[in-house]
């Protein structure tokens, strides 16, 4: 009886853990707009950590899932053949810029906005490229969505 | 003294147009890589791709944030990031390179023109050269880069761990696609 109970118990958790290594096999990345920013700040801001001093702004920002939200002026949208978004906040006058690539989820809802609009944008921070090229340097984003109450003013 | 100045004036605005010419550039282009083995078939792009070229010497420049890698399954995109190429010890890639036949690309006519390009591969902090051919599109006044080799990740002291070594390729099919829009100094 005894034996007969402890292989049930062995085979539930052996279930257990397989259904659990699935679906973490297959897990896909959470949606941007459900995960808490881990920091917030703006564009001009961000930019100068990384300017003044890479090192400690990339410790700062290291890690996986890195969600940051960034407010800013958008000041280009640029969209390519393949239907993707990429929001650009940061000065107008300046080629530097945070670079968001706009979840491709919410496609209808990036039509809304237009240069100029003051958004928050909150996604996953990829890195910053010094301007080594004389083109400008950039905070790069992606999985980015505007947070709510820019969306809900928009509709 | 008049015409002396109409023709510095000229000759002035002679050189800005030519120098306008000669560098193009993106900050969304687009690299694929792509590896199969007989368990696991292993995708992912990069959508945010900084490229230059200057077609007067043909020098071409690739930087690509190691981050910016989407895959579709989050555990993979991880594993990359923390394990493989490891994403905050060495967060760029880039190339450095030359288009060794640039003479015979003509950047002013439409058109679509085979080019050899060589140069140093640079990921996880190692340096490799690399030489690969492509094409060269000149259309509306953009160029349009395109190419597909092979990386060994042995090359590049990526380790795979021997639990998982039947399922990861040992090699990488590197796809990349680059629009170019000409330079403008006062952008």
């Amino acid at each position: 009886m005894k034996r007969k109970y402890i292989i049930g118990v062995l085979l539930l958790v052996a279930a257990g853990i397989g259904y659990w290594a699935y679906r973490e096999y297959h897990r896909v990345r959470a949606d941007s707009k459900k995960l808490e920013a881990k920091f917030r700040t703006d564009a001009n801001s961000l930019l100068q950590e990384f300017i003044s001093n890479e090192a400690a702004a990339a410790g700062k920002y290291a890690g996986q899932d890195m969600i940051i939200a960034v407010t800013g002026t958008l000041k280009n949208i640029e969209r390519t053949g393949a239907g993707h978004f990429t929001f650009l906040l940061g000065d107008t006058a300046s080629l530097s810029s945070i670079r968001c690539l706009m979840d491709t989820s919410y496609n209808k809802e990036w039509e809304l906005f237009k240069k100029g609009d003051q958004l928050l944008i909150k996604g996953n921070f990829n890195g910053y490229k010094p301007d080594e090229l004389g083109i400008g340097a950039d905070v790069e984003m992606n999985f980015c969505v505007v947070d709510s109450p820019s969306i809900q003013q928009k509709k | 003294m008049k015409k002396w100045i109409i023709t510095t004036g000229f000759f002035l605005l002679a050189i800005q147009i030519t120098k306008a010419q000669e560098k193009f550039y993106t900050k969304g282009g687009e690299i694929r890589f792509y590896s199969k083995a007989p368990l696991e078939t292993i995708e992912a792009v990069n959508k945010s791709v900084t490229c230059v070229m200057d077609t007067r010497i043909g020098l071409v420049q690739f930087v690509v944030l190691m981050k910016g890698f989407e895959f579709r399954k989050a555990l993979m995109q991880e594993h990359f990031n923390e394990n493989y190429v490891e994403s905050d010890k060495f967060p760029k890639a880039e190339f450095k390179g030359q288009v060794t036949n640039n003479a015979d690309i003509n950047y002013r006519t439409n058109g679509t023109y085979e080019a050899k390009v060589k140069g140093r591969l640079f990921i996880h902090g190692e340096a490799r050269d690399i030489e690969t051919t492509g094409t060269i599109t000149i259309e509306a006044g953009k160029i349009k880069l395109n190419s597909v080799f092979n990386i060994l990740l042995a090359d590049y002291k990526i380790s795979i761990p021997s639990t998982v070594a039947d399922n990861i390729s040992k090699s990488v099919r590197i796809t990349v696609n680059c629009s170019l829009s000409e330079l403008k100094t006062n952008n």
